[in-house]
């Protein structure tokens, strides 16, 4: 997964995140050409297009698109970790794939200080998430949550983990209703309090727990699939992260009872820290893109037969038009001036 | 209680804006949450299973629509720009040409059965066939194999040709807006068929524009060299020897006057006629008599 499956050679190319602005169109087919065409050759617009199909069908999967892929996520370790930092992380990583990467050593990095190379990281994993945790004097077990827009640092959140000591992972939990939560499956959402309207670090909160865990935007789901909820609740100053199984039994009805069994990770969250968007930024990434109105169909009458319209034609010139000809019309009708002569000649001609 | 959920049925949410109040214990708190969580699922499911459903492809259960998310978050990436048309798809939207899609399989009539229409063993091979019966117009002098070689051979290359330009234009090459400086340039126009792109005439007019003709300008990485204007005809001329300056002048007279290839005295040729004409007016008046010829 690592590198998106790109050889080292081609992605270091390829993938300089110093010209984000710069793509090369790989919609279009890629021809080998001579050696003396610089411009044509392996090189447009100053890069080199990859030489192998696989390649180029990686780099295609990482383009911009109208509609998106799943966010990815990584999960990496800061300088100082804790053994529960790193199974928050685990757990969190667990709940998150198959869109998800975990990055086992420990990195010099603090977000809020220097977030290049977690940049650097989004942009070689292809991954737009990331929850980066460690340990503090001051914060305790801390994770930070965020998202990128286009490779770069959109907005970021830090929490403190196992406040009021609750922290239990999924490990911790018995083993009966884990087994009937399917790999992958969508979860529901439950966000519960008034203060995920009330302060602008829950909204963030809420907005970042959402896009991380609810995976592919469906047209069509199997209610059968509906195995687990992610419930958040917010006080002033707690967030309770809860994850359950559904169970949904036989009522009499339509509507089957719904009976919740937790499966971990259980976690007290107090926010911390928060980098929200630049607007500028925030507006690009919000924008919608553009959908297609259907034209309203003017002129058009439907009977049982089907629909018509009325052709509306300016008048044409039938002497320019290619028509077809008939001898008839082009004898001229004797005038009265001439009319003696040519009568006689004409009728000469007749015999 | 329902007063305060909100719910955003294509995002599988529900968020119930009523304040959570903490129990003292925190035993209570999980059991609170634990009542809380459940209530509200039933709610969520409540709404999910009211949607129209049909049955799945396969499998149990059934499927149902989902709304639109209403919850709008931010995109991962920017909003891809449209690719440019290329001059092909631009020409078919002007004239209404749809694609239409071809068959995998055709028949072929010679061996009765349907084959692939390309590749190994494709449908109407025009190697199959022994005998073809020429047409009158084609005077090229090829047989209708390898005029078909030529002609594949002919499409192959103007293909590469337009994807090239297609990727050129694609990549910026061609720039749509700015002045074509081609026609600055009087040869150019006169010639009628523009060999080279405006791009080029303008960084080739660029190249010369500084006083020392771009002698002693830093060139780019990729910057072609600047093309040296080759030294006028006039001067060779006046190098010429003798000799060749005769055969000159002389290859230039027969343009003007014509080849000398059966040359004909004419005068001498008029004079043997008149002669011959005289020699007979002659004979004619002798037998006629003397009488005519005191007149003369």
């Amino acid at each position: 997964f690592g590198s998106g499956g790109l050889a080292p050679e081609d992605w270091i190319v390829a993938l300089s995140p110093d010209e984000p602005d710069v793509q090369i169109d790989l919609s279009l087919s890629y021809k080998r050409l001579s050696k003396g065409n610089i411009i044509m050759g392996r090189k447009l617009q100053g890069k080199t297009m990859p030489k192998r199909q696989a390649t180029r069908r990686a780099l295609r999967a990482r383009e911009p698109k109208l509609v998106e892929n799943v966010k990815k996520a990584f999960f990496i370790k800061g300088p100082k970790s804790s053994q529960l930092v790193n199974t928050a992380l685990k757990d969190m990583y667990m709940m998150k794939k198959p869109d998800a990467v975990m990055l086992n050593k420990k990195n010099k990095c603090r977000p809020f200080e220097d977030h290049t190379s977690l940049e650097f990281l989004s942009n070689q994993m292809d991954a737009s998430l990331f929850t980066y945790g460690s340990i503090s004097k001051k914060k305790g077990h801390a994770l930070t949550l965020g998202r990128m827009f286009n490779h770069q640092l959109l907005d970021m959140i830090e929490v403190s983990v196992n406040v009021d000591d609750e922290f239990k992972s999924i490990s911790d939990f018995s083993g009966e209703r884990k087994k009937s939560v399917k790999y992958g499956s969508k979860p529901m959402f439950l966000f519960q309090g008034d203060h995920f309207d009330l302060s602008e670090d829950y909204k963030l909160l809420k907005s970042l727990i959402l896009d991380y865990f609810r995976g592919d935007v469906v047209e069509k789901i199997n209610l059968a699939s509906l195995d687990r909820v992610i419930v958040c609740t917010a006080t002033q100053d707690r967030v309770y992260f809860r994850h359950y199984a559904v169970q949904l039994r036989k009522s009499g009805t339509k509507i089957p009872n719904v009976a919740l069994d937790e499966i971990g990770p259980r976690m007290n969250w107090e926010v911390r820290r928060m980098k929200s968007a630049s607007e500028d930024v925030k507006k690009q990434a919000m924008k919608k893109p553009r959908k297609h109105k259907p034209g309203s169909k003017k002129n058009l009458k439907k009977d049982v037969l089907g629909s018509m319209g009325q052709l509306h034609m300016k008048g044409e010139d039938t002497s320019k038009m290619a028509l077809r000809k008939f001898k008839a019309l082009k004898r001229k009708k004797p005038s009265a001036t001439d009319g003696a002569g040519e009568g006689e000649e004409g009728s000469k001609r007749q015999r | 209680m329902e007063e305060h959920c909100d719910f955003d049925i294509g995002n599988l949410m529900c968020y119930d804006s009523a304040t959570f109040s903490t129990p003292g214990d925190s035993d209570d708190v999980n059991k609170a949450l634990d009542e809380l969580a459940a209530k509200n699922a039933q709610k969520l499911v409540a709404r999910l299973f009211v949607l129209p459903t049909e049955p799945p492809p396969y499998g149990n259960g059934r499927v149902a629509t989902l709304p639109e998310p209403t919850t709008h978050l931010p995109r991962e990436k920017p909003i891809p720009k449209p690719r440019e048309a290329t001059t092909w798809e631009k020409f078919a939207k002007l004239k209404g040409i749809r694609k239409r899609k071809k068959d995998k399989v055709a028949y072929d009539e010679q061996t009765g059965e349907w084959r692939r229409t390309y590749g190994y063993k494709k449908a109407n091979d025009i190697n199959d066939t022994w005998a073809i019966p020429a047409k009158a117009g084609e005077n090229d002098g090829l047989d209708p194999w390898t005029r078909a070689q030529k002609e594949k051979k002919e499409r192959v290359a103007h293909n590469k040709k337009r994807q090239m330009q297609n990727l050129q234009a694609a990549s910026g090459d061609r720039l749509p807006g700015t002045i074509d400086l081609s026609s600055s340039n009087p040869a150019m126009l006169k010639k009628g068929k523009k060999k080279k792109k405006h791009v080029e005439v303008a960084l080739e007019f660029s190249q010369k524009s500084t006083a020392s003709m771009g002698k002693f300008d830093n060139k780019l990485k990729y910057e072609p060299e600047i093309k040296k204007k080759s030294k006028p005809k006039r001067d060779a001329e006046f190098q010429r020897s003798h000799k060749t300056e005769k055969q000159s002048s002389l290859k230039l007279l027969e343009k003007v006057v014509g080849k000398e290839e059966h040359s004909i005295d004419v005068n001498k040729a008029v004079n043997i006629a008149q002669q011959e004409e005289e020699a007979r007016k002659r004979a004619k008046k002798g037998r006629a008599g003397k009488k005519k010829k005191s007149k003369q």
